[in-house]
C-alpha cells in the first residue's frame, strides 16, 4: 500500500539545512516529491523540525519513557510531578507568584492557585524560565475558536514529542508503523479558507514525509487533484479535526491510510462510522491542545481517553480550584509536560470531564477521561456548498473590536452575528462586517450583524458560545 | 550584662557628635582621621590597634587619588563607606559596650565589609534623617557582635533586622526590576517569534 519515493539525489541548500538539520538524502527525494508532485497543493509556508542530533536522541528517550513510564496513577501528583514543580518554583514567575519559599507542595498541592488561558494569553512573558535560552524558542498561534488566539511559545522537541505520542497511540489500536525516509508518514488534514500548509520530513519518524495541507479548492490545480495527490504520496496515516476529514469525504478523496488520527474536537459516532467505512481503516480519537500538546488518546475498548504522555499530572477541578470528589465531573487542569517555555501549574483547560484512576481492561495503567467535554465540531457551510471552517471566521472576526460575539447558521444557511463591541473604541459599520463575512460565506449569504453591549453580561461566568450551528458535520 | 533598650541606641546615634558626622579627611571640608578612629576603637576595646594593613582600608588621605576616583573608585562611594564607619565606630563606644568583652573578628569584619554593602545602597545621610536606617546600624552592630537586645528573642531580632535590612530590600528591588525586564524580553521575544516560521507539527489541536 505504502509507496516509496525513489530517484536521483536532491540538493539540500542551506535554507532546507536549517529546517531540517538531520534530512537524509532519501528524505530529500521525498521531501521532493512530496513538493514536485504535478497535482501537489499550493503551498504557502516552509517549515522542518528543526530537530539536532541531540534532540533526537531526546525525543528517543521521551518515546522509551511514555512506555516503561506508564503506570497508575492517583488524585495526587506523583513525586516526579512534585519535584519538576518544585524544580520550576524558583525559577518560573508565574509559579513564584503562586509558591511561597517553603511551601510544602505535597500538603499544600489543591491550595496552588490555578492558571488559564488568560495566564498564557495576557502574561506568556512570565511563564518562561528566567534561565531558558530563548534562541530556540518557536510561537504557534492557537486558532481562536474558543477565544481569543493565543501565541503559545513553544519549543522543536517538545513539538518533535507528538511524533512518538501519535505512534504510541497508533499501536495501541493495534497498528505498527514503520517509518523509513522513503515514504510519506502522515498528512495533517485541512479545511479553512487559509491556513498555513507545508511539505517537510520529520527526523523523529526517521525522516519520512509530513505534509500539511489544506482541502480548500483554492490550494489545488484542479477537482481531482487532492484524490490524485493522496493516492501518489500515500501517507501511511492521516491527522486531523471532524470538519476536515468531513470535507475530505465530500471532495471525493478516495485514499485508503491506516488510521485517521481525529483531534481538536469531538466527532459523533455517526461521522466516524461513516469515515471507518469509507476510508477502511480505525478513526481514533485524540485529545490535545496547543497550550498542553497531547494529553489523551481513545482507549481501544472505547472507554473514554487514556491520559498519554506519563510526564503530566491530570486533575478535574470545581470552578474554586479544588479538585472535585473521585469520580465527579470537572474542568481539566494539567500539571507538567515538556515545553521548556510553557511549564503548566494547574492549568486549566476549559474541557470538562470525569477522572478514572481504575483499571482499564485495555491494559494501559494510565488514568481515563470520560465524559470529555471539548470543543464541540462546528461546521458552518458558504452558499455554495463547501465547508467554512470556524477557524476562518475567528480570522475575520479578529480584525474587528468586538470584547465577544455568538455567531450562528440556520438550517436555512442563513447567520445571524451579535457582537459585544469594546467600550471607548468606534463601532465598525455592520455593512463592513456583513461584508468581510460574506468573503467566507459567498457574496449572497444571508448575514446579520447586531451589537449588544451586555452580550454575556447575563451568562454565567461571561460565558458565550462563539460559534453555534444548526448544521451537522454529515449534512 | 544585659544591653540597654532599642530606644537608647537610637538616641545614642541621634546624638551622634559633629566629626562623626561631617566629612572625613581627604574629602572636602573633612578633617576626621578614619584610620585614627578605628585604630582608636580597637585599642579601647582590645587593648591595641589592628595590623597597619587592615586600617589601610579606613585611610583615603590622597585627595587627588579620590578626586579622580582612584582606589575607591568613585570618590562619592568612599565618602560614603567611609561616613558608615564613623557612625558604627559612634555605636560602638557605646558605654554599654565599652563594658563588655567584644569578639574582635566580628568587629573587624563589619566594619570592613558589613558597612560596605550598606553603604553601597544607602546614602550615609539617612542616619540623621531617618530612624530606620539608624535602627539598621544599631541592629547590624548588634548582630556582628552576637548580641541581642535584652527584651527580644533571637529569632525576633533576627526578622527585625530582616525587616530593615536595606541590602536586602535593594536586592529584592534589583532581582524584581531585573525579572519584569525579562518578562518584557520574553513577550516582545514571542511576539517576534510568532512572525517566524515555527517548527512542524504532526497534528492539530
Amino acid at each position: 500500500m505504502k509507496k516509496k519515493t525513489s530517484g536521483r539525489a536532491v540538493r539540500v541548500d542551506a535554507a532546507l539545512r536549517a529546517r531540517s538539520p538531520l534530512i537524509t538524502a532519501a528524505g530529500a527525494r521525498t521531501l521532493h516529491a512530496l513538493c514536485e508532485h504535478p497535482h501537489a497543493p499550493r503551498w504557502n509556508h516552509a517549515a522542518g523540525d528543526r530537530l539536532q542530533r541531540a534532540d533526537l536522541d531526546a525525543v528517543r528517550k521521551f518515546a522509551d519513557d511514555l512506555e516503561a513510564r506508564r503506570g497508575p496513577r492517583g488524585p495526587a501528583p506523583a513525586p516526579a510531578i512534585l519535584r519538576w514543580t518544585a524544580s520550576l518554583a524558583p525559577r518560573v514567575p508565574t509559579f513564584r507568584d503562586r509558591i511561597p519559599a517553603g511551601f510544602d507542595l505535597e500538603a499544600g498541592w489543591d491550595a496552588i492557585p490555578t492558571m488559564s488561558r488568560e495566564d498564557v494569553a495576557t502574561r506568556a512573558g512570565r511563564l518562561v524560565p528566567d534561565d531558558a535560552d530563548l534562541s530556540r524558542m518557536i510561537v504557534y498561534r492557537t486558532a481562536g475558536t474558543t477565544g481569543h488566539a493565543l501565541l503559545v511559545p513553544h519549543d522543536p522537541r517538545a513539538a518533535a514529542c507528538y511524533s512518538p505520542m501519535l505512534e504510541f497511540a497508533l499501536r495501541r489500536h493495534g497498528l505498527r508503523p514503520r517509518f523509513t525516509d522513503r515514504m510519506v508518514a502522515c498528512f495533517l488534514v485541512g479545511a479553512q479558507a487559509r491556513t498555513v500548509t507545508y511539505p517537510t520530513v520529520l527526523s523523529a519518524w526517521n525522516g519520512a514525509g509530513f505534509a500539511k495541507l489544506n482541502l480548500t479548492a483554492a490550494d489545488w490545480k484542479a477537482a481531482g487533484s487532492p484524490d490524485r495527490y493522496f493516492a501518489d504520496l500515500a501517507p501511511w496515516f492521516l491527522t486531523g479535526d471532524p470538519v476536515s476529514f468531513a470535507e475530505m469525504l465530500r471532495t471525493g478523496i478516495r485514499h485508503s491510510p491506516a488510521a485517521l488520527v481525529t483531534t481538536a474536537v469531538a466527532m459523533s459516532a455517526s461521522l466516524k462510522k461513516r469515515l471507518a467505512k469509507s476510508c477502511r481503516c480505525p478513526v481514533i480519537d485524540w485529545y490535545s491542545l496547543t497550550e498542553t500538546g497531547p494529553l489523551g488518546y481513545a482507549c481501544p475498548r472505547g472507554r473514554g481517553y487514556h491520559v498519554l504522555p506519563h510526564d503530566v499530572h491530570l486533575e478535574a477541578l470545581d470552578a474554586a480550584g479544588r479538585p472535585v470528589a473521585p469520580g465527579a465531573r470537572g474542568e481539566i487542569a494539567v500539571t507538567g509536560g515538556r515545553n521548556p517555555f510553557l511549564p503548566l501549574l494547574r492549568y486549566r483547560t476549559g474541557d470538562w470531564g470525569r477522572l478514572d484512576f481504575g483499571r482499564c481492561p485495555c491494559g494501559d495503567p494510565m488514568p481515563r477521561l470520560l465524559d470529555l467535554e471539548g470543543r464541540a465540531p462546528v461546521v458552518f457551510r458558504a452558499t455554495g456548498g463547501s465547508a467554512v471552517n470556524p477557524v476562518d471566521l475567528s480570522r475575520v472576526l479578529r480584525e474587528f473590536p468586538f470584547v465577544q460575539h455568538e455567531f450562528v447558521q440556520r438550517r436555512d444557511l442563513s447567520c445571524e452575528l451579535t457582537a459585544r463591541p469594546i467600550p471607548g473604541v468606534p463601532r465598525p459599520m455592520p455593512a463592513e462586517v456583513r461584508a468581510a463575512l460574506r468573503a467566507l460565506l459567498g457574496p449572497r449569504a444571508a448575514v446579520a450583524v447586531k451589537f449588544d453591549a451586555k452580550l454575556g453580561s447575563r451568562a454565567e461566568g461571561g460565558k458565550v458560545e462563539p460559534y453555534r450551528s444548526e448544521l451537522l458535520l454529515e449534512d | 550584662m544585659t544591653l540597654p533598650p532599642l530606644s537608647e541606641f537610637l538616641r545614642w546615634l541621634r546624638e551622634i557628635p559633629a566629626p562623626f558626622r561631617g566629612a572625613p579627611a581627604g574629602f572636602p571640608g573633612g578633617r576626621t582621621q578614619v584610620r585614627a578612629v578605628v585604630a582608636d576603637l580597637f585599642e579601647t576595646h582590645f587593648g591595641a590597634a589592628p595590623p597597619k594593613n587592615y586600617l589601610e582600608a579606613f585611610d583615603r588621605s590622597d585627595p587627588t587619588e579620590l578626586a579622580i576616583g582612584g582606589r575607591g573608585g568613585d570618590g562619592r562611594v568612599e565618602l560614603n563607606r567611609l561616613r558608615w564607619v564613623l557612625a558604627a565606630c559612634h555605636v560602638l563606644w557605646h558605654p554599654s559596650f565599652r563594658a563588655m568583652p567584644l569578639p574582635k573578628a566580628g568587629v573587624q569584619k563589619l566594619l570592613n565589609q558589613g558597612l560596605a554593602e550598606l553603604a553601597a545602597v544607602v546614602p550615609s545621610e539617612r542616619i540623621v534623617d531617618s530612624e530606620e536606617r539608624r535602627e539598621e546600624l544599631v541592629r547590624r552592630v548588634l548582630a556582628a557582635l552576637g548580641l541581642r537586645l535584652g527584651e527580644e528573642t533571637a529569632r525576633e531580632a533576627e526578622d527585625r533586622l530582616a525587616q530593615v535590612n536595606s541590602v536586602e530590600r535593594r536586592r529584592i528591588e534589583l532581582e524584581a526590576a531585573e525579572r519584569e525586564r525579562r518578562a518584557r524580553e520574553v513577550q516582545e521575544e514571542i511576539r517576534r517569534k510568532a512572525e517566524e516560521e515555527a517548527a512542524a507539527k504532526s497534528s492539530r489541536e
